[in-house]
C-alpha cells in the first residue's frame, strides 16, 4: 500500500456553462485575461462567444492562437512574451489538449525563470502560476483536470512531460455544447484516448479507491456513449456523457498516473511533428494483453463496466472479454488496428523501447517489463496494418 | 530494496510530497524581500545629509528623509501628506512658477535656488519619476542647504561695502551731530525748533551707532585681546543700559557670581554683546506689555553671571519675561539683517554681530525661549586656560 494523494481543480460542468468563465476569471483576481484558443475553436465561433462573457465581467483580454497542434518549446516562449507584454494576470485556455498544454506551459514560464525545458520531469516548478482556467473542447485529453503538460522539444525531437501539482488548473469549465462542434474523427480519437487514460489509471500501481471510482465510471460512460457521440455531432446526451467521462478519466489518471501504453505512445508521438491520430488507442489492447496476468480481477471489472455479463464466466474469461470489448469499441469508431502504415524501421525499435522504460508512465505499469518485452509489443503493433481488425 | 525504491518513485510521481505552489508563500517571500529593500533604502536615505523629498502629481509630499524632517523641524507624519509649497515656503497656494510642474512637463531634471521658510537658501534639484509605462507620476527633490554659503558671499560683499560707506558717512555725520550739539546748547528749550534740533542730534547718534555696528561687522577679527574681568564688563554694560531699561519701567535684577576667573577677550566688544542682549530683552518686554499682556505682572529682566558647573566656562545669562520668540524664527535670529522689530527700530545686525564676537572669543550664544513667557540668552565664554596647562605641553 502506497501513501497516496488525490487532487482535483474546481470543476464546473453543464450545458452552456461557458458563460461562467468571466465570473471565474474575475473571482480569481484577474483583470486582463490571456486567452489561449486553438484555431479550430476560433473558427467555430467559440472565441467570440467567450469574449462576450469576458466583457460582461468587465475583463480586458489578449487573444493568442499562434501555436501548432503539437505545441513546441519556442511557441511557449513566444506566448509567454506576449502574456507579459500584454500585462495579463490570468490564463484562460479554450481548446483541445494542445491548447491546454501550451496554456499551462505559458503560465509556468510567466512566473518561473529560464526555459520550459528547465521544468521537465516531476515537481520542478518552484514559483506559483497565475490563475489558470481551462475549457476543454475535446472529451479526452483530461488536461483540464490533470497535473501534466506535454511540450515538444524542437531540438531533441522528443516530447517533454512536465509533472507538477502547480499545473492542475484552478477551475475546469466543461461545457458539452463545445464538444458538439468537434468532427467525428476527432471525437473518436479523443474518446478512445480518454478510455486509454481510464483503463491505464485503473490498472496503475498508484491507483487508489478514489481513482478507481473515477476510472471505472469513465470506462462505463465511454463504453455506453462513445459510439453514439461519434455517430452524431448533435447527440446532446452522448456529448454530456463524454464530457463527464473525460473529466472522470482525467481525474483518475492525473492522480493514479498511467502505464506502458502511454510510455510507448510518447515515444512514437515524439517522432512526428503532427498529431497522428490516437496512438494510445491503437496500443491499448496490445498492452492490455501483455499486462493481463498482473491484475486479472481488475480486467474482469473493466469488462463489467463496459457492459459485459460476466456472471457465468471465469475471471480469466472475463479479463479476455475486457480486451476484446476494447478492440471492438476501437473498431466501431474507426481506430486502426495497428500502426504498420507509419513504416517505422525495425532498427528504431530497441531505442524506442529503451526510451519507453525511462518514461515516467512506465513506473506505474502493473507488470514489470524489460526491453525485449516492450520491443515485442512494438513489433506486433508495427506489423499490423490499420484495417486488419 | 526494489519494492522500496518503487514505492519512493510512485509517491514522487503522484506528488505525495509536493503541493500546488501557493501564492501565500510567494507573497510572503516577496513582502519580506520588499521590506528588506525598503529598509536598505531607508537607511541610505537617512544617511544622506541633504534633503530628499518625493511628491506626487498633486504636490503632496509622499516621502522624506531624516535630513528633510530635521530641516523643517517637523515630525514625518506632519510633512507626509502636506503640500510641498506649504512645507517649503509656508505658502497656501502653489508656487508660480512651480518647479514640479516644470519637471513634469519637460520630463527633464531641473534646478533652482530659492529662499525657503526660516530664511534658508536651498539649491533644489528636481527629478521626474516615471511609471513602468513611462508616464510621469511624481517628482523627487534633492535639496542642499546653501544658506551659509550664499549668506557668506553676501556678507563679504556687504562687509566690504559697509566699510566703505561707513567711512564716507562718518565725516558728514560728525558734522551733523557736532553742529546739532552746538545748536542745542545755544537754543532755548522752549523754542519749538529745539525739539527739531534734538531729533536731528539723536538721529545722527543713531546713524553713528549703525555705522559702528557695520564696521564691527566687517572687521570682526580686529579685536585686541586682554585679560578681562567679566563682572567688570557687565558693570560697564549696565552703566550704559540701565537707564534705558528703567526708563521703560522694567525691573532689572543683577546677580553676579563673586568669583569668576579672568577671561581673555576684548572688553569693549563683550560689553557691546551684553548691551545688545539687554536692549533686546527690553524690546521683548516692551513689545509684550504694549500688546496688553500685562496681567498684573511687571516687566522684568534678570542678569546673572555664573560659572558653568562642568566645563571651564563663564556664563552671562540675560532673562526676560517678554514676548518670547516664534519657533519658526529661532533658526534665523542670528542671521544678519533678520529682525522682528518694527522697521527703523532694529537693523537686524545686533545678534549677528554679537554671535560673531562670541565666536571670535571661542564662545557662543545659547537661546531658550517660550513664546509669550520670555527668553533667556546666555553668552557663554571659555575661561582663560591656566598657565601651567600650556607649559606642560
Amino acid at each position: 500500500m502506497y501513501t497516496s494523494k488525490f487532487v482535483t481543480p474546481e470543476i464546473i460542468f453543464g450545458t452552456g456553462s461557458l458563460d461562467q468563465i468571466g465570473e471565474c476569471c474575475s473571482r480569481l483576481g484577474s483583470t486582463k485575461v490571456f486567452l489561449v484558443a486553438d484555431q479550430g475553436i476560433e473558427r467555430c465561433g467559440w472565441v467570440d462567444k467567450a469574449l462576450v462573457f469576458l466583457r460582461e465581467a468587465s475583463l480586458d483580454h489578449f487573444l493568442w492562437s499562434d501555436f501548432s497542434a503539437n505545441p513546441r518549446d519556442f511557441e511557449v516562449e513566444e506566448g509567454c512574451k506576449r502574456y507579459l507584454k500584454a500585462g495579463c494576470d490570468a490564463v484562460l485556455a479554450i481548446g483541445g489538449g494542445s491548447a491546454v498544454d501550451i496554456a499551462k506551459a505559458v503560465a509556468t514560464l510567466s512566473t518561473n525563470p529560464g526555459r520550459i525545458h528547465d521544468y521537465e520531469g516531476i515537481d520542478m516548478i518552484q514559483e506559483p502560476l497565475p490563475p489558470l482556467i481551462v475549457v476543454p473542447s475535446t472529451a479526452g485529453s483530461g488536461a483540464e483536470v490533470s497535473q501534466f503538460a506535454i511540450i515538444s522539444d524542437s531540438k531533441r525531437k522528443i516530447k517533454m512531460t512536465i509533472i507538477s501539482k502547480s499545473l492542475v488548473p484552478d477551475i475546469a469549465v466543461s461545457d458539452p455544447l463545445i464538444l458538439s462542434t468537434v468532427n467525428s474523427k476527432l471525437t473518436a480519437n479523443t474518446g478512445m484516448e480518454a478510455l486509454s487514460h481510464a483503463v491505464e489509471a485503473y490498472l496503475s500501481l498508484a491507483a487508489t479507491d478514489m481513482t478507481d471510482i473515477h476510472a471505472l465510471q469513465a470506462i462505463r460512460l465511454i463504453a455506453a456513449s462513445l459510439r453514439s457521440s461519434v455517430a452524431s455531432q448533435v447527440d446532446e446526451a452522448a456529448k454530456i456523457a463524454m464530457g463527464q467521462a473525460s473529466l472522470h478519466a482525467g481525474i483518475a489518471f492525473s492522480n493514479a498516473v498511467l502505464g506502458l501504453t502511454h510510455a510507448m505512445t510518447h515515444q512514437i508521438g515524439g517522432l512526428f511533428d503532427q498529431p497522428i491520430g490516437s496512438i494510445s488507442a491503437v496500443l491499448l489492447p496490445y498492452v492490455m494483453r501483455f499486462n493481463m496476468i498482473a491484475c486479472i480481477d481488475k480486467y474482469a471489472a473493466i469488462a463489467e463496466a463496459m457492459g459485459a455479463q460476466t456472471k457465468h464466466l471465469t475471471k480469466r474469461e472475463a479479463a479476455e472479454m475486457a480486451i476484446e470489448m476494447v478492440r471492438e469499441l476501437a473498431r466501431d469508431v474507426g481506430i486502426p488496428a495497428g500502426l504498420a502504415e507509419l513504416e517505422l524501421p525495425e532498427e528504431a525499435i530497441p531505442e524506442l523501447s529503451r526510451n519507453a522504460m525511462n518514461d515516467a508512465c512506465f513506473i506505474t505499469n502493473p507488470r514489470d517489463a524489460d526491453e525485449d518485452d516492450i520491443s515485442n509489443i512494438f513489433r506486433e503493433v508495427l506489423k499490423t496494418r490499420g484495417g486488419e481488425h | 530494496m526494489v519494492i522500496r525504491s518503487k514505492k519512493i518513485l510512485i509517491e514522487k510521481l503522484t506528488g505525495v510530497h509536493s503541493s500546488k505552489k501557493s501564492y501565500y508563500v510567494a507573497l510572503k517571500n516577496k513582502i519580506n524581500e520588499l521590506l528588506e529593500i525598503k529598509r536598505d533604502w531607508e537607511v541610505t536615505f537617512s544617511a544622506v545629509t541633504d534633503l530628499l523629498v518625493f511628491i506626487n502629481q498633486d504636490y503632496e509630499i509622499q516621502r522624506v528623509n531624516q535630513a528633510a524632517t530635521d530641516f523643517f523641524t517637523m515630525p514625518e507624519e506632519k510633512v507626509v501628506g502636506a503640500k510641498c509649497y506649504q512645507i517649503f515656503y509656508g505658502r497656501e497656494a502653489k508656487c508660480n512658477p512651480c518647479l514640479g510642474d516644470q519637471v513634469l512637463q519637460s520630463q527633464k531634471t531641473s534646478y533652482q535656488q530659492s529662499r525657503t521658510r526660516y530664511n534658508r537658501v536651498l539649491d533644489i534639484f528636481a527629478y521626474p519619476a516615471f511609471t513602468e509605462q513611462d508616464e510621469p507620476y511624481g517628482v523627487t527633490y534633492y535639496a542642499k542647504d546653501v544658506t551659509r554659503f550664499v549668506d557668506s558671499i553676501k556678507l563679504v560683499s556687504m562687509g566690504e561695502m559697509s566699510a566703505g560707506v561707513a567711512h564716507e558717512l562718518n565725516s558728514p555725520l560728525t558734522a551733523i551731530v557736532g553742529n546739532a550739539q552746538l545748536l542745542l546748547r545755544e537754543s532755548d528749550p522752549d523754542n519749538p525748533q529745539h525739539q527739531l534740533i534734538k531729533d536731528i542730534h539723536s538721529s545722527g547718534i543713531r546713524c553713528q551707532r549703525i555705522i559702528k555696528n557695520l564696521l564691527t561687522f566687517s572687521r570682526q577679527d580686529e579685536f585686541s585681546f586682554e585679560d578681562v574681568n567679566l563682572n567688570d564688563v557687565v558693570d560697564s554694560a549696565l552703566a550704559l543700559a540701565t537707564y534705558q531699561i528703567e526708563k521703560s519701567r522694567i525691573e532689572l535684577l543683577v546677580n553676579k557670581h563673586p568669583d569668576i576667573p579672568k577671561i581673555s577677550g576684548s572688553a569693549n566688544s563683550l560689553e557691546q554683546i551684553i548691551v545688545n542682549l539687554l536692549l533686546n530683552a527690553r524690546d521683548a518686554v516692551e513689545s509684550k506689555f504694549q500688546a496688553g499682556g500685562k496681567n498684573g505682572t511687571i516687566g522684568q529682566i534678570t542678569l546673572d553671571t555664573r560659572l558653568h558647573p562642568e566645563g571651564e566656562l563663564a556664563l552671562v545669562e540675560i532673562s526676560d519675561n517678554g514676548c518670547g520668540i516664534e519657533q519658526d524664527d529661532i533658526p534665523q535670529i542670528f542671521n544678519p539683517f533678520f529682525t522682528t522689530k518694527q522697521s527703523g527700530k532694529g537693523t537686524g545686525l545686533g545678534l549677528s554681530v554679537s554671535l560673531g564676537i562670541a565666536q571670535a572669543h571661542g564662545g557662543f550664544i545659547d537661546v531658550q525661549t517660550v513664546i509669550g513667557q520670555g527668553s533667556t540668552f546666555s553668552l557663554i565664554l571659555p575661561l582663560k586656560k591656566a598657565d601651567c596647562e600650556s607649559e606642560e605641553s
